[in-house]
C-alpha cells in the first residue's frame, strides 16, 4: 500500500474544481488536495518558487492530476516540464481531459504522463473514477519509495 | 475476444511483441495497449527488457506496468526513469496476485484511456494468475 499524502491538481475551471474536489472525498481518498488555476501555477509549486518556495508547507505530492486544456501553461506544456526533471518525473501524473482525440491521448503519453481519463459527464462517474484512482494508486500500485510503508498490505506480501 | 495475452518469459515477450512466430498473427495477437511485466524474468535484465520495450513503442503507444517483489521496491525509480507508467508489486498468495490483476486490468482496460483495449502479461508466474497460459480466445 502506497500512502497518497498529497494531490495537486490543476483546473483552470472552478467548478470543474470543486467537484473534482468532492469527488475526491466522496471516493475516499484520505489526502490532502491542493488546487492551483493553471498550469503556470503547477509550475511554480513544482519548481518550489514564488508562493510555493517552502517545501515544509508546500511538499511535492504523491499523485498529480492534470487537465490538458489550461491558459497561460497547457498541461502538455507541464508535463514536458516534469519529464524534464526526474525528481518530480517520478510523481505519477494523472491526466483528467476533456478530449479523447488519440493525438491528445498520445502527445500526454508520449511526454511522461502515467495514465489518461477522459473526464466523465456526471459527478457519479467522477466519483466512480476517483474511486479507481484510489483502489490502483493507494491499495495497489507503489509511489515513491517509502521503505516505512512496506507493511500489512495484501499486496505487499506483509500480511 | 479475450483483451489479455499472456507469455512466460523476455524471449516471448520480445517475439510477441515483435510479431514474430508464433505470434505473427496479429488478429489473434494485437499488440497491447498495456503490458504487466514482471521484473524477475528467468531469461533476461528486465531492466534491459523494459528499455528495449521503451525504444520499440513510444509511450504514446504503449503502457507498462512494472510488476516486482516487495524487497525490490528500490528499483521503482529506476523503472520510472526508464518508462514504466505504473509499478506493482507482487502478493505472496495466488489469490492476492489474482486480485492484483484483476485490479490491473479494471484499472488499465476498463478506465483509463489507450490507444488499444488490449494487455499482454508478461510473467513466469503465468500458471498463477490464470490456469490456462497463451490462452487468447
Amino acid at each position: 500500500m502506497s500512502t497518497i499524502d498529497l494531490v495537486l491538481i490543476a483546473e483552470d475551471n472552478p467548478d470543474d474544481a470543486l467537484l473534482l474536489r468532492r469527488a475526491i472525498d466522496k471516493a475516499g481518498i484520505n489526502a490532502r488536495v491542493k488546487i492551483v488555476n493553471d498550469g503556470e501555477e503547477m509550475l511554480l509549486y513544482l519548481q518550489g518558487r514564488g508562493a510555493y518556495s517552502n517545501r515544509a508547507t508546500a511538499p511535492l505530492p504523491s499523485l498529480i492530476i492534470l487537465d490538458l486544456k489550461m491558459p497561460r501553461k497547457s498541461g502538455l506544456e507541464v508535463l514536458q516540464w516534469i519529464n524534464d526533471n526526474p525528481e518530480v518525473a517520478i510523481v505519477p501524473t494523472i491526466v483528467l481531459s476533456a478530449s479523447n482525440l488519440e493525438k491528445d491521448v498520445r502527445a500526454a503519453y508520449n511526454l511522461g504522463a502515467n495514465t489518461y481519463f477522459v473526464k466523465p459527464s456526471t459527478f457519479d462517474e467522477l466519483v466512480e473514477t476517483m474511486r479507481m484512482v484510489e483502489k490502483y494508486w493507494h491499495k495497489a500500485a507503489r509511489l515513491r519509495p517509502d521503505p516505512a510503508s512496506v507493511s500489512a498490505s495484501p499486496f505487499l506480501g506483509g500480511a | 475476444m479475450n483483451p489479455v495475452n499472456w507469455v512466460r518469459s523476455g524471449e516471448e515477450s520480445k517475439e510477441f511483441l515483435s510479431g514474430n512466430p508464433p505470434y505473427h498473427d496479429r488478429a489473434s495477437f494485437p499488440i497491447p495497449g498495456v503490458i504487466l511485466l514482471d521484473l524477475n524474468l528467468p531469461d533476461v535484465d528486465s531492466f534491459e527488457l523494459l528499455g528495449w520495450i521503451r525504444r520499440k513503442f513510444p509511450s504514446g503507444g504503449l503502457l507498462i506496468v512494472v510488476l516486482t517483489r516487495p524487497e525490490e521496491i528500490r528499483m521503482i525509480n529506476r523503472a520510472y526513469s526508464l518508462g514504466a507508467n505504473s509499478f506493482l508489486t507482487k502478493p505472496s498468495h495466488q489469490e492476492q496476485l489474482q486480485e492484483l490483476v484483476h485490479i490491473f486490468g479494471g484499472y488499465w482496460l476498463l478506465s483509463n484511456h489507450t490507444t488499444e483495449p488490449n494487455a499482454l502479461v508478461s510473467s513466469s508466474l503465468v500458471n498463477h494468475f490464470q490456469p490456462n497460459p497463451h490462452e487468447h480466445n
